[in-house]
């Protein structure tokens, strides 16, 4: 046993030796880049303790919460093209935050685009060479469209088999609803049929305070009830589903305890977004920062929780980029495909004129001629520094700090998606604060 | 304003010369520049510490305009038809000019600019052969780069392929740049358009533009700025900050703020015509590079740059891009070309005469050979029988000169290729116009 472990710890320190020659420590080293090093250096040593606590060589506690670990991981991680589907701008609600400013009950779209644009991503394989598909059905509210979505997902199938084409098995239906019409016998149907291949997030926002505050009928009353009624349906038969929360200026007072609802209703992944829109005002990110501390403690008190996931606490935030290594862009922008009821593309749902208020951007192609992929470079080749300012780029907890290319678009200067907006640094700053007690209490804790 | 730009292009009309990938002389109403205007656009350049850069239609400057620019310092870029008047400027050269550019005097002036389309690409050995000693630099824009097609592809490809022979054997007799070869091998730091941060356009309706390609295009005219401080910005006009292009080996491509707005939607971002068009060039240059270091037995000054993939986002997505095979395709042909001439030349008992050179001889003893072909038979002439000997006096005329022309050139190139090498004679049947024998023993 002895030999064996000497021999897997050679092999790992020779794999951490490789990584060090890699990444030119030496060079580093001789050219004074002393920040890269030390960052070299650190990850070299976390990589060590990695391998060593794989070895069962080092066996402690978990230095920091589960949650911090977890992640959420989506269908085909980075293999598959998501190609989504806006079946229809009409939804029952007027939520106050939605980005959605045209809900027009007209706007549908016709069973004869939505199979061109299927003919036309099955027929040019060498464009869309990725080994799975996701097909995203998104509104308004899908579902209004549930007869639309089945037809779509058979004539998926059937002309993935016809053609031989391997998305035939490796295809994915993803649904994104408010949850209403989820009982009713039509997409019960649907489900039933579809359940192997099938996603559904159903959209709730926590107690019914935080909930009914944005999410209203046009009448002004609120939908918790609605939701609710469908929620215990809805987990009994996608167990393992995430919701999403979506926390906007006027809810803030609600968000530790409407985590908290949610992970008592049996939601075990609750992704939280702030919204990127210009709505906070200033004390917001103080109230934020007391929600997620108070939601820090009592992830910690409270022992079934800790298999529990809430997306806004992570490890991976709250850290300085480097402007060569980390230079990723955050937004997958470009890299899906958007689809508008009369069969326009876009680089996502957020280019489509009906999410941008203050702009128009052009379609990249649609369901007959195809993409004009001179439209898709300025997507493809984006990253992190080519957008944001000198400030963002030396911003000292810069990672895990979100933005959404269409909202940049909308909320640039220039016609340019070049231009990042930062209305929501306050709240990442506060999150990056917030994660930093939990860590720092959770280590009390064990100690 | 952020930044200052260095130049003012001032358009003096809507009849302004094109001098880049756009076409100009679209006007509908032929509006020209007001005095009023002009003496603002002046004005802020001498207040901005900038150059001025007329931008000329048919017609020289008035004098009371002259006089306004006497304390600034003034570039112009004109149409052909002004070289004589500005011989310093730069001169924008098209296939039109073909047959008056005999007429200029060697070694006088400074650079032009030729614009033609692709399908017009295999005029560009003669106009190299035409120009490579009349003046210092040529570079060569085409107006459908962002429409080329495979076919287009392959005849550019045979274009560089002569172009690169002509260069070589030229070399001895210093001939001009030409950006698509000599700055593809030469130029260490990336080119740059410069449009919207290097420099502005104020049109001659009053408004300001990035370049005056914006001005002409009708969709973006009316969309020129008032002032000029709301224009400027390097950070959305410089493709050089564009992932794509910031570690790109193609250092001459011109990265054009238009063409990249037109294509793509960003003023930073290459459409992929563009990309794999000037990978195929810098995949050429590369191979006239190595055939160059190999002849001179000497170490080459800069590394060589053949690209592995013509468009950098294909290494990104893993896409191939059909024009991508395409051009790959030209450049595997003209390595084979070169490989062949490299032998031959390290033999030492072969010398091929340069194909545009041999294309302006044949070219022209075709037409002497048509001409014949026309006097011998009478009764088929192209005109009335009337006026026969007129046409045939005319005829005779036209084939003097076509005669005397490739007298004068087979002189030439028998006389630099006597300098060269110190070898015997070439022989060319001019009957037939074909190379008898492309052999010098020396």
């Amino acid at each position: 046993v002895q030999w064996q472990l000497l021999r897997h710890l050679q092999y790992y320190l020779f794999g951490h030796l490789q990584y060090a020659v890699r990444n030119d420590m030496l060079g580093l080293l001789q050219r004074g880049l002393r920040g890269r090093l030390q960052q070299c250096v650190r990850d070299f040593v976390q990589r060590l303790l990695r391998g060593w606590a794989k070895l069962s060589l080092l066996h402690t506690e978990p230095s920091q919460p589960p949650l911090f670990t977890s992640r959420n991981r989506s269908w085909a991680e980075g293999r598959a093209k998501t190609v989504t589907f806006i079946l229809t701008h009409a939804c029952q609600l007027r939520c106050t935050y939605c980005y959605i400013h045209d809900k027009s009950p007209d706007a549908r779209m016709h069973p004869r685009i939505a199979r061109a644009t299927i003919d036309y991503l099955l027929s040019h394989r060498s464009h869309f060479p990725e080994p799975s598909i996701v097909l995203d059905f998104i509104g308004g509210e899908p579902l209004l469209a549930v007869d639309l979505m089945e037809e779509i997902s058979d004539y998926f199938r059937f002309e993935t088999w016809r053609r031989g084409h391997p998305w035939f098995e490796n295809f994915r239906l993803c649904v994104t609803t408010n949850g209403l019409l989820y009982d009713s016998p039509r997409v019960q149907s649907f489900i039933e049929r579809n359940k192997r291949h099938l996603s559904i997030t159903v959209t709730i926002d926590g107690v019914r305070e935080k909930h009914d505050a944005c999410r209203v009928y046009p009448t002004g009353k609120g939908s918790y009830d609605d939701t609710l009624r469908v929620i215990p349906l809805w987990l009994s038969q996608f167990p393992n589903e995430s919701t999403k929360v979506t926390v906007a200026h006027n809810d803030l007072p609600w968000l530790c305890d409407s985590v908290l609802h949610l992970w008592n209703l049996g939601i075990r992944i609750v992704n939280l977004n702030t919204v990127f829109e210009d709505v906070w005002l200033e004390g917001d990110d103080l109230i934020y920062e007391e929600q997620l501390r108070r939601l820090a403690d009592a992830y910690i008190a409270q022992p079934r929780y800790h298999d529990r996931i809430c997306s806004v606490f992570s490890d991976a935030i709250g850290k300085p980029l480097d402007p060569q290594y980390d230079n990723k862009n955050w937004c997958g922008a470009g890299k899906m495909l958007a689809v508008e009821c009369n069969g326009d593309f876009y680089p996502c749902i957020r280019f489509a004129p009906f999410s941008l208020a203050n702009r128009t951007y052009s379609a990249i192609g649609n369901c007959f001629d195809g993409v004009d992929f001179n439209r898709l470079r300025p997507f493809l080749g984006l990253d992190r520094i080519s957008q944001s300012s000198q400030e963002c780029i030396e911003c000292s907890v810069a990672s895990g700090c979100a933005w959404c290319q269409g909202h940049n678009y909308d909320a640039a200067t220039r016609d340019t998606v070049f231009e990042r907006a930062v209305y929501g640094c306050g709240m990442h700053k506060a999150r990056v604060r917030a994660n930093e007690y939990l860590r720092r209490r959770w280590v009390e804790e064990r100690a | 304003m952020s930044e200052a730009p260095a130049t003012l292009l001032v358009v003096m009309s809507d009849r302004s010369v094109s001098f880049c990938g756009y076409d100009g002389d679209r006007g509908d109403l032929s509006c020209g520049m007001t005095d009023e205007i002009f003496a603002q656009a002046v004005s802020f350049a001498r207040d901005s510490g900038m150059r001025i850069c007329i931008v000329h239609d048919g017609n020289r400057l008035s004098e009371d305009r002259e006089r306004l620019l006497d304390d600034l310092t003034v570039s112009r870029i004109v149409p052909f038809s002004l070289l004589p008047v500005y011989p310093d400027a730069l001169c924008v050269i098209t296939p039109d000019d073909m047959d008056a550019l005999i007429s200029i005097a060697p070694h006088t002036h400074e650079t032009a600019v030729i614009k033609l389309s692709l399908a017009q690409s295999s005029l560009l050995p003669l106009f190299y052969l035409r120009l490579f000693d009349r003046f210092k630099r040529l570079n060569v824009f085409f107006t459908d780069a962002a429409s080329c097609t495979n076919e287009d592809f392959a005849g550019y490809g045979q274009t560089l392929v002569a172009i690169g022979e002509g260069l070589i054997d030229l070399l001895p007799s210093s001939p001009a740049e030409i950006d698509a070869i000599t700055d593809a091998l030469l130029l260490n730091s990336p080119r740059t358009c410069g449009a919207g941060f290097t420099h502005l356009t104020v049109g001659p309706n009053g408004l300001w533009y990035p370049c005056p390609a914006f001005f002409y295009d009708f969709l973006s005219r009316s969309s020129g700025a008032r002032t000029a401080d709301t224009l400027v910005n390097a950070r959305y006009f410089d493709a050089t900050a564009f992932p794509l292009c910031r570690s790109c080996a193609c250092t001459h491509c011109p990265r054009c703020a238009y063409l990249h707005k037109k294509c793509t939607g960003e003023y930073n971002t290459p459409p992929r015509q563009q990309c794999i068009l000037k990978h195929m060039e810098l995949a050429y240059a590369s191979i006239v590079g190595e055939f160059l270091r190999n002849r001179r037995r000497q170490e080459w000054p800069l590394p060589l740059k053949e690209p592995v993939r013509f468009d950098p986002l294909g290494v990104m997505t893993g896409i191939v891009d059909p024009l991508e095979s395409a051009a790959a395709g030209c450049v595997a042909s003209m390595r084979h070309t070169f490989t062949h001439r490299s032998f031959s030349s390290q033999h030492g008992d072969e010398k091929h005469v340069s194909r545009i050179e041999l294309q302006e001889i044949v070219g022209l003893s075709e037409r002497i050979n048509g001409i014949d072909e026309m006097l011998s038979e009478p009764d088929r002439l192209p005109c009335e029988p009337a006026d026969a000997k007129g046409f045939e006096a005319a005829m005779q005329t036209e084939r003097e000169r076509l005669f005397v022309r490739r007298r004068d050139w087979w002189t030439d190139v028998r006389r630099r290729y006597a300098a060269d090498n110190g070898s015997g004679p070439i022989f060319i049947d001019f009957e037939s116009g074909r190379l008898l024998a492309h052999k010098v023993h020396s």
